[in-house]
């Protein structure tokens, strides 16, 4: 993206070069590169969708939902950080959506562990359930 | 954006998860489709049924894919709606994130924060009518 009025032209066209002692030796280096990658400092609020440039995070909307499957209470945490990763990034707020992402990931893993561990003690009593009954 | 070309075998692990996936649940639907959840004694009692006496969204999902594997979609949707109809969602998400891994490109799209918090909003919802002993026909497993 190219702003409309940059600081300086550095291809300007003019005969005098501003950076006199500097010759366009390094010519091949496009200097629009030379500020941070990523995104701008204050995006302008109320800009539409302000979203900031570079890969969104994830949202691990479907892993919470599956989560949901296993064990309610950590998956229903995972989703409300899955909706912050969306609005923060559609607000231009892209440390934010990171942020939330990491949340979201955590909580989805969470909710994960612990449906795992249901899914053994279900076995688990399911094996010794029948074991029981076997005994009798 | 051009994305950094990766290493083979880095493209190699990046495949891993959603193809592992991939197999975990195609072992995982074997089991479902062939033992049936509605004998008794087959699974025990989902924990989160047997603590709070209550209907959770995702109560019914194992009753349901074991009738959707055996062609059952009536009875499918009768045990749990909203699981049958997340499928389509999950798979095209499985997708995404096949080709995600296999071109090493990052993903380049959000919805806006309105899905996810919909889809919230759905799950509480449901939550809640699948427990009214009125809406209980349609919606309760």
């Amino acid at each position: 993206m190219s702003t409309p009025n940059g600081p300086q032209d550095p291809y300007q066209p003019s005969g005098e070069n501003p950076y006199g002692q500097q010759p366009p030796v390094y010519g091949q280096q496009p200097p629009v590169y030379g500020q941070q990658p990523g995104y701008p400092a204050a995006p302008p609020p109320g800009y539409g969708y302000g979203t900031p440039q570079g890969a969104p995070p994830p949202n691990y909307l479907v892993w919470s939902i599956i989560t949901i499957l296993l064990c309610t209470i950590p998956g229903i945490v995972a989703i409300v950080f899955s909706t912050q990763v969306n609005s923060k990034w559609g607000t231009g707020d892209a440390a934010g959506a990171y942020d939330a992402s990491k949340k979201a990931k955590t909580w989805a893993l969470v909710g994960t562990i612990l449906g795992a561990v249901f899914i053994v003690a279900w076995i688990a009593s399911g094996i010794f359930a029948s074991t029981y009954n076997l005994g009798r | 954006m051009e994305p950094s070309r990766p290493l083979r075998s880095a493209r190699g692990r990046a495949l891993l998860g959603p193809l592992g996936m991939a197999v975990v649940t195609a072992a995982a639907a074997v089991v479902v489709a062939t033992v049936d959840p509605n004998e008794p004694g087959h699974y025990p009692t989902c924990p989160s049924l047997l603590v709070t006496g209550l209907f959770c969204p995702g109560c019914g999902t194992l009753r349901a894919a074991h009738a959707l594997l055996n062609g059952d979609l009536a009875g499918a949707l009768q045990m749990n709606v909203l699981a049958v109809l997340a499928i389509p969602v999950v798979l095209a998400s499985w997708v995404a994130w096949l080709r995600r891994a296999a071109t090493g490109r990052p993903r380049s799209w959000l919805a806006p924060w309105w899905v996810p918090a919909g889809t919230l909003a759905l799950l509480v919802a449901f939550a809640v009518a699948r427990n009214i002993p009125a809406l209980a026909p349609w919606l309760a497993p």
